[in-house]
C-alpha cells in the first residue's frame, strides 16, 4: 500500500466481504487504502468490482445479501464498523457525507428543495429554521446557482440534472464534513455539465480541506479530479498510487489494459481493444491463489 | 465518396404537448450517410440527436422535410408500404434488456423475424442461420436456450446487434448503445461493429453522447445542439480543427485518462445555456 502525503482521514484496513446470495463468494478481498486530510482518492474498476460496495460498508448501508467478513474501516481513529447504530447516523451527513450517482432519484420529489437542505442543516447542525434557511441560500450561491431563491422553491422535477447534482453537492458540503462519498457522481450528466460539476466538486473540496473518496469507472474523469488511485478487480486491490504514476506509468498489465481500453478523440483507431484474454486469465488465477491462501490461513483460527 | 444510401433533407418534427401547443424538437436537419459509411450523431441530452435517428427510420413523422433510401422517397410512406423496408433498415437500441422480451428465449427473439421476413422457409432453416450468426458476433450457441435476464450487459448488446444484422439490412442505428458499458465491454462492441460493416458493407449511423466513441469507429460526424445541426464533416478534420465554438467546447470537455492540472479549471469556450433553460422547464 502506498503511503498518503498527508495525514490519513479514512484508514480501509483488510476490508473483506461476501456475496451470501451467491455461495459466499467474496466480493471483497481484504482492500486496504487511506485517504488523506484534503486528498481526493479515486477508487476505480469495472462493474462487479466493488467499488460501491466499499462505499456502502463506510456508510453502513451494506446491502443484506452481503456480509463484511473482516477488516476495519478507520475514520479519525474509530472504527466505523464498530461503531454502535446511533453513533454511525450522528456521524453521516455530519461528519461522512454522500454524493450519490443519480440526482434524479435522490433527492425527495414532493418535497421543495429548501426543505431537503435545511433538515441536515437543522438536525446535524442545531441551527434554527431561519439560520438554516439564510445558510441554504448561501450554499447554493456556492455551488454556483445563479437564483438561489428560485431553486429553494422548486420542486426537484423542476429542475436539470446538472441543476439537481448542484443541489446535491450543496447538501453535502454543507454540513462541513470531513469526509465525502462521490458515487459515480457525473455519470448521468452530460460532458459538459460534467466538468462544471467535477470544477465545482474540486474547488470545494479543497477551500474547505475536505477527504474526498470518488468512485468511477472512468478513467478519464478521475484523472482529472483524483490525487491518488486504487484500482480494484473482482474485489481486489490490484493497483495503487498517484494519479499520475498509475495512469502513466501502470505496473500491473490489467491497468495498462484498462487504459488502452479507452477510447481517445485525439488519436484515432483507440477505444477497440478489450482487455487480452490471457491479462484476464492471469488475474483471475492471482485471485483463486490468494483465495486459496486466504482459506488456508483461515482454516487454523476460529471465527467468533 | 460512397454512393448515397440514405439522405435526409431540412427535416423538422415537433413534438405536441398536451394542450395542443407544439415543442420544435427538430429544426431543418439534414444528414446523409453513403453505402457502407459508419456517421456519427453527437450532442447533448435534449439535442434532437434521438429524435432524428426516429424521423429517419420512420417511427415519427417529419412535418416538413424528405427522406430518400436508395434512390427512393419514404418520407410519407403507410405502414404496409413501409413493410419491405423494415427489413432493409435496422436498429439497435440503448438498453438491451428493455428492448429483449423477457419471456422469449434468446432463440425465439432471434429466429421470429427471419420467419417474419422469409429468410429462411423453416424453422430449422432459421435456427442454422441463428447459430452463424451467433457465432459471428461471438456467443455461444447455447445462447439460443437463454432468457435476457441471465445474460450479461455486453451479451445483450451483442444479441441486439444479432437481431440487427440477421435480417442483412443494409442500414442500421445505433442509439447509445455502449453508453452503460464497461469501457472493455465497450471495446468489444465498438470492433464488432466496426468489422460487420466493413464485412457486409453496412451504413451505419452511431448516435452517441461520447465524442471519443464516435471517433473510434466513425469515418464522419454530425454535432446537433437544440435540434439542428451545429456542424458536419469528417472526424479528422472536426476533431483537429472544429469550425464552431459549441464543438470547440464538447471536445474540450471530454476527461482524457491523463493528467493535466490545468484542465480543470480551463474555462469552456461557451457557457452551456441549455442547463438554464432546462432548470426552467415546466
Amino acid at each position: 500500500m502506498s503511503t498518503p502525503a498527508t495525514p490519513s482521514r479514512l484508514a480501509i484496513d483488510m476490508l473483506s466481504a461476501i456475496s451470501l446470495r451467491d455461495g459466499n463468494r467474496p466480493v471483497l478481498r481484504q482492500v486496504s487504502l487511506d485517504v488523506g486530510v484534503g486528498e481526493v482518492h479515486g477508487l476505480v474498476g469495472e462493474s462487479g468490482a466493488g467499488k460501491s460496495t466499499i462505499a456502502k460498508a463506510i456508510l453502513g448501508i451494506v446491502p443484506s445479501q452481503v456480509k463484511l467478513t473482516g477488516g476495519q474501516i478507520g475514520f479519525e481513529g474509530r472504527d466505523l464498523l464498530k461503531l454502535p447504530t446511533g453513533e454511525l447516523r450522528a456521524l453521516l451527513g455530519r461528519d461522512i457525507a454522500l454524493i450519490p450517482q443519480d440526482p434524479s432519484t435522490a433527492l425527495n420529489p414532493s418535497r421543495r428543495i429548501e426543505a431537503q437542505i435545511t433538515d441536515g442543516l437543522r438536525l446535524k447542525r442545531g441551527m434554527s429554521a431561519k439560520e438554516a434557511r439564510a445558510r441554504a441560500y448561501a450554499l447554493l450561491d456556492e455551488v454556483q446557482i445563479r437564483d438561489p431563491a428560485r431553486v429553494l422553491a422548486s420542486y426537484p422535477h423542476q429542475l436539470s440534472g446538472g441543476m439537481r447534482q448542484r443541489v446535491l453537492i450543496a447538501a453535502a458540503f454543507g454540513l462541513e464534513p470531513k469526509l465525502v462519498i462521490a458515487d459515480e457522481p457525473t455519470t448521468a450528466l452530460d460532458v459538459t455539465v460534467q466538468k462544471q460539476i467535477l470544477r465545482l466538486i474540486r474547488s470545494l473540496q479543497s477551500r474547505h480541506g475536505t477527504s474526498v473518496l470518488f468512485v468511477s469507472h472512468d478513467l478519464g474523469v478521475v484523472a482529472k479530479i483524483c490525487d491518488r488511485l486504487t484500482v480494484l478487480y473482482m474485489g481486489k486491490v490490484v493497483e495503487q498510487g498517484a494519479t499520475a504514476d498509475v495512469l502513466n506509468a501502470p505496473r500491473h498489465a490489467y491497468t495498462k489494459a484498462l487504459i488502452a481500453a479507452n477510447p481517445r478523440y485525439d488519436q484515432p483507431d483507440t477505444g477497440l481493444e478489450p482487455t487480452p484474454p490471457q491479462v484476464i486469465a492471469e488475474l483471475r488465477a492471482e485471485i483463486a491463489s490468494f483465495d486459496a491462501h486466504v482459506a488456508q490461513a483461515g482454516a487454523g483460527i476460529s471465527h467468533g | 465518396m460512397a454512393e448515397d444510401l440514405l439522405v435526409a433533407r431540412d427535416i423538422t418534427v415537433a413534438y405536441r404537448r398536451p394542450g395542443g401547443a407544439e415543442t420544435p424538437a427538430l429544426h431543418g436537419v439534414g444528414i446523409r450517410v453513403g453505402k457502407g459509411e459508419t456517421v456519427g450523431i453527437v450532442g447533448e441530452s435534449g439535442s434532437g440527436k434521438t429524435t432524428l435517428g426516429r424521423a429517419l427510420l420512420g417511427l415519427v413523422q417529419p412535418s416538413r422535410g424528405s427522406i430518400v433510401f436508395d434512390g427512393s422517397d419514404i418520407t410519407m410512406l403507410d405502414e404496409a408500404a413501409r413493410r419491405p423496408l423494415r427489413r432493409r433498415m435496422q436498429m439497435i437500441f440503448q438498453d438491451p434488456m428493455s428492448s429483449l422480451n423477457p419471456r422469449h428465449t434468446i432463440g425465439r427473439i432471434l429466429t421470429a423475424p427471419i420467419l417474419l421476413h422469409g429468410l429462411a422457409a423453416t424453422p430449422a432453416a432459421a435456427l442454422a442461420l441463428v447459430h452463424d450468426i451467433l457465432d459471428r458476433v461471438g456467443l455461444v450457441r447455447g445462447t439460443i436456450e437463454r432468457y435476457s435476464h441471465e445474460l450479461s450487459g455486453g451479451q445483450r448488446q451483442r444479441v441486439g446487434i444479432a437481431r440487427a444484422i440477421a435480417l442483412r439490412p443494409d442500414f442500421v442505428l445505433a442509439d447509445e448503445i455502449v453508453s452503460g458499458l464497461d469501457v472493455s465491454t465497450q471495446a468489444q462492441v465498438l470492433r464488432l461493429l466496426q468489422e460487420l460493416t466493413r464485412e457486409m458493407h453496412l451504413a451505419l449511423a452511431f448516435i452517441s453522447h461520447d465524442l471519443s466513441v464516435i471517433r473510434s469507429i466513425c469515418q464522419r460526424v454530425l454535432v446537433m445542439r437544440d435540434g439542428e445541426v451545429v456542424e458536419e464533416g469528417p472526424c479528422d478534420r472536426v476533431f483537429a480543427a472544429p469550425a464552431t465554438a459549441y464543438t470547440r467546447m464538447l471536445i474540450d470537455s471530454i476527461p482524457l485518462p491523463t493528467v493535466d492540472p490545468g484542465w480543470l479549471d480551463a474555462a469552456p469556450d461557451l457557457a452551456p445555456a441549455a442547463e438554464g433553460a432546462a432548470a426552467a422547464r415546466t
